[in-house]
């Protein structure tokens, strides 16, 4: 387990670098232009003297972007331990791909549709803790709306199902159950007064760099997986002389 | 690989008490990193949410 946990926080380390890297490249273009439109608008009232420059912001950002990916990949390492021996998968590459992919679509996109990433300037203060605790539920329902897709699969499973049954059967339970909380929650309680292209930029930036982490760190844990699986050579060598009995 | 190899039950991997501690872990740096505003932290919270600004908004936690 804990060699599994070390592959998982570095393949979250890749994942998140490359994060900051989107962040630096993709991201900061729209949120610099949200930072300048919220100076404009407050360059008329009372002057504002900001903790840390936008530079060390920046710098700020990419690090804590690393920081998320590897604790990120840690948790990702225990939910692939957890459900390794139930996943139908030809290899662990799979395995790691499919895990990251359910992790992306749960905790990123579920949420995000619900409760879209807004740049600077967006948000009144006031709620944020509204608005966090709201983001929380969205999340925490997201993970039963999973969850419940995933004991629908493996009770059609063991029923023996056909997979074009199996399948659509699995994706209609997830997606009535996600459906329910984007019903029964309320929506954002702030008005979005920052010009749509700016804040769609912004957004399709942040969700962008999501999938790229995602991806790239199951793919880099699937990876290391088969890597340090793989038969060293003098392993090899003594099963071509004696070969494994089937 | 046949269909046999495929349907072989793989042993499941044993999840030792330790590694929720990581768990925890993981997940309390990833809340102060993101979602933290005075809730638990009354203090450096602020320092760590201006430092951490751009990351915050871009995984799409909501922000100030």
């Amino acid at each position: 387990m804990s060699r599994l946990l070390k592959l998982g926080a570095l393949a979250g380390l890749v994942g998140g670098v490359v994060l900051a890297l989107f962040l630096r490249l993709v991201g900061e273009g729209p949120i610099g232009d949200a930072v300048r439109l919220e100076a404009s608008r407050r360059a008329a009232g009372t002057a504002h003297d900001e903790m840390f420059s936008r530079a060390t912001q920046q710098v700020g950002g990419m690090i804590g972007a690393a920081v998320y990916g590897v604790c990120a990949g840690a948790v990702l390492a225990v939910v692939f331990a957890l459900l390794r021996h139930r996943l139908a998968a030809r290899d662990d590459w799979r395995r790691a791909v499919t895990v990251a992919a359910l992790a992306f679509v749960t905790v990123s996109l579920v949420p995000f549709v619900k409760y879209p990433a807004n740049p600077p300037a967006v948000g009144d203060p006031d709620t944020i803790g509204r608005r966090t605790a709201l983001y929380l539920v969205m999340i925490a329902w997201s993970v039963v709306a999973t969850w419940a897709g995933w004991r629908m699969t493996q009770w059609l499973r063991a029923r023996g199902a056909a997979d074009h049954t199996r399948l659509p059967a699995t994706v209609g339970v997830w997606a009535a159950v996600v459906a329910l909380g984007f019903i029964v929650l309320p929506g954002s309680p702030d008005a979005i007064d920052a010009p749509a292209t700016l804040v769609w930029r912004f957004r399709l930036a942040s969700i962008g760099g999501e999938a790229v982490f995602w991806g790239l760190t199951g793919c880099v844990l699937g990876w290391l997986l088969l890597r340090s699986s793989r038969p060293t050579p003098s392993q090899r060598a003594l099963e071509d002389i004696a070969p494994p009995r089937r | 690989m046949t269909t046999l190899e495929r349907e072989q039950a793989l042993a499941p991997i044993t999840v030792p008490a330790w590694t929720w501690l990581v768990v925890v872990l993981a997940l309390a740096v990833v809340w102060a990193l993101t979602l933290e505003n005075g809730m638990v932290l009354a203090k450096s919270a602020g320092t760590l949410h201006e430092f951490f600004h751009d990351a915050r908004h871009f995984v799409g936690v909501p922000c100030h």
